[in-house]
């Protein structure tokens, strides 16, 4: 009875030796990798640089997040950017940065509001520009700081684009 | 070994043996959980420690496959079998863990049932990182369960040794499934190379050692020469023997183990009547052969355990000419009495 054991012992550790080193390579090599985005070309991980003149330069503290701030405006096409710049990595899992018509309460679990506009990543303390949505040349909105992974609102701060515009152009509060 | 029932029997090996495990799995989890948040500021603590239970669980089953080639290859490595199951019900709680907290972090939090979603979510296939490798972990983790569950003398002595070892041969389909559970989930998603790694080489580790000791297995696997008028084989000579050890044979279809001692020789099967283990790699303490995994006992001329225990297994005539060592390959009932040769000139 033992020995009937072994031989199937030796025979399972056989079929094992030769498929699954096979599968496990198969596997590893035929994956699909998402390139991440520190990985792509600088001029796709990164918007250019906005253009247009200086509106406001502000420090804006989003949830614990304290973001350096410069909003620009192009005269010509009438484009709002907002450039920013965390002085510290937020350290959240899959931050977002949204623009949104709506200021609502930071709270564990808030979502985001539904005409809330996704502007992009916030990972890492990169300088990044970001257009900002024609209607928020029309009235005044609110940043707000998203955790993907905690499915919760991180931060929010009022942009006051309208008061911005009026004060004109060199604003800074 | 005990004459009595108990839960588990608790001794200073098991105790400095669970401790060290003990402290070798919170170690782990508390360097993996550490390294992650430097190397991935961006994680979540509940996905690092998901991802440490699982690693955790594969760096634990790596061991255990490990183990038993390595005994054959080098006795020094003994100790580490001598508590293999707790290891194995370690291993298992880790994997369990890694599994429940998975769906509660990835699959609860829909309007979905978390199992259905877990084993339903991702069947799309091709492409690849599109296989439901959750399945391939949940019936891992259903094997895993069946043998944690099975892990007591109580279940070795119901379902008998034969049985209760074929059960637990699946742990080399299970470590398939977990090796493609990680090929074909947490590898498609990130470039991990550290676990690419882990998987890789724990895979060249467990198959080079079962192939190594395998290899060294299938020659006492050699049927013993050519059969005596009488029925008896030569299995080898009486100098192959050393004093207190045993030489091993495959007679009859099965292994036999002859033990040379205070002058004499006596045959029994090699097989532990306790977990199966091979006796012939054991040595005689105390005037009685001594099972190498985990220490059972038996009188060498009569197949028993010395009272007041109660096991006890086949032996075999045996007799000595011209300085070579004869066995006849009909055993006697486990238990009885033979007179040992003895060993002239």
């Amino acid at each position: 009875m033992n020995h009937r054991l072994r031989q199937r012992h030796r025979w399972m550790v056989l079929s094992l030796a030769l498929v699954l080193p096979a599968a496990f390579f198969w596997t590893v090599s035929s994956r699909r990798l998402d390139a991440g985005i520190h990985q792509l070309p600088a001029a796709l991980a990164d918007p250019p640089p906005g253009r247009g003149e200086v509106l406001a330069v502000r420090d804006i503290l989003l949830g614990s997040t304290i973001v350096n701030s410069r909003l620009l405006l192009d005269s010509a096409s009438r484009q709002l950017t907002l450039e920013i710049t965390p002085r510290t990595d937020p350290r959240q899992p899959d931050p977002l940065l949204y623009w949104s018509p709506e200021a609502p309460e930071p709270e564990s679990g808030a979502g985001v509001p539904p005409d809330a506009v996704l502007l992009g990543s916030l990972v890492g303390t990169r300088t990044r520009s970001f257009p900002l949505p024609r209607e928020a040349a029309a009235q005044d909105g609110s940043l707000l700081l998203y955790s993907l992974g905690h499915q919760s609102v991180l931060g929010a701060a009022s942009l006051p684009t309208q008061s911005l515009l009026a004060q004109g152009a060199g604003a800074k509060p | 070994m005990s004459a009595h029932y108990q839960a588990v029997n608790w001794n200073r090996q098991k105790y400095i043996y669970d401790g060290l495990l003990a402290g070798g799995v919170v170690g782990y989890l508390a360097l993996f959980v550490g390294t992650s948040f430097l190397l991935h500021p961006n994680i979540t603590a509940e996905t690092a420690f998901i991802r440490g239970l699982g690693t955790a669980a594969l760096v634990l089953l790596t061991l255990i496959l490990g183990i038993g080639p390595l005994c054959r290859i080098d006795r020094r490595f003994l100790p580490l079998l001598y508590n293999r199951r707790h290891l194995g019900v370690t291993m298992f709680l880790l994997a369990f863990s890694h599994a429940t907290f998975s769906i509660i972090q990835f699959h609860a939090l829909g309007n979905m049932n978390p199992l259905v979603s877990a084993l339903t979510g991702t069947w799309r296939v091709p492409p690849i990182d599109r296989f439901p490798f959750e399945l391939l972990g949940f019936l891992a983790l259903l094997i895993l369960f069946l043998m944690a569950a099975t892990s007591h003398d109580y279940w070795l002595a119901t379902l008998t040794p034969p049985v209760w070892k074929s059960v637990h041969m699946l742990v080399y389909l299970a470590y398939g499934l977990i090796v493609l559970h990680v090929g074909l989930g947490a590898l498609q998603a990130e470039r991990q190379t550290g676990l690419t790694l882990l998987v890789g080489g724990g895979l060249i580790v467990v198959l080079g050692l079962h192939l190594v000791a395998g290899s060294r297995e299938r020659a006492g696997d050699r049927p013993a020469a050519a059969e005596e008028p009488d029925g008896f084989v030569e299995v080898c000579r009486v100098d192959d023997i050393k004093e207190n050890r045993a030489r091993m044979a495959l007679v009859g279809g099965e292994r036999i183990a002859v033990f040379r001692y205070d002058g004499r020789l006596s045959c029994v099967s090699n097989v532990c009547a306790h977990q199966n283990g091979p006796l012939g790699e054991g040595k005689i303490v105390d005037g009685c052969i001594t099972c190498p995994w985990h220490g059972y006992q038996y009188l060498p001329d009569r197949g028993s355990s010395p009272p007041p225990f109660t096991e006890r297994i086949p032996t075999f005539d045996v007799r000595v000419r011209d300085g070579r060592v004869f066995v006849n390959p009909k055993p006697h009932p486990p238990g009885t009495r033979v007179e040992p040769a003895l060993i002239t000139g």
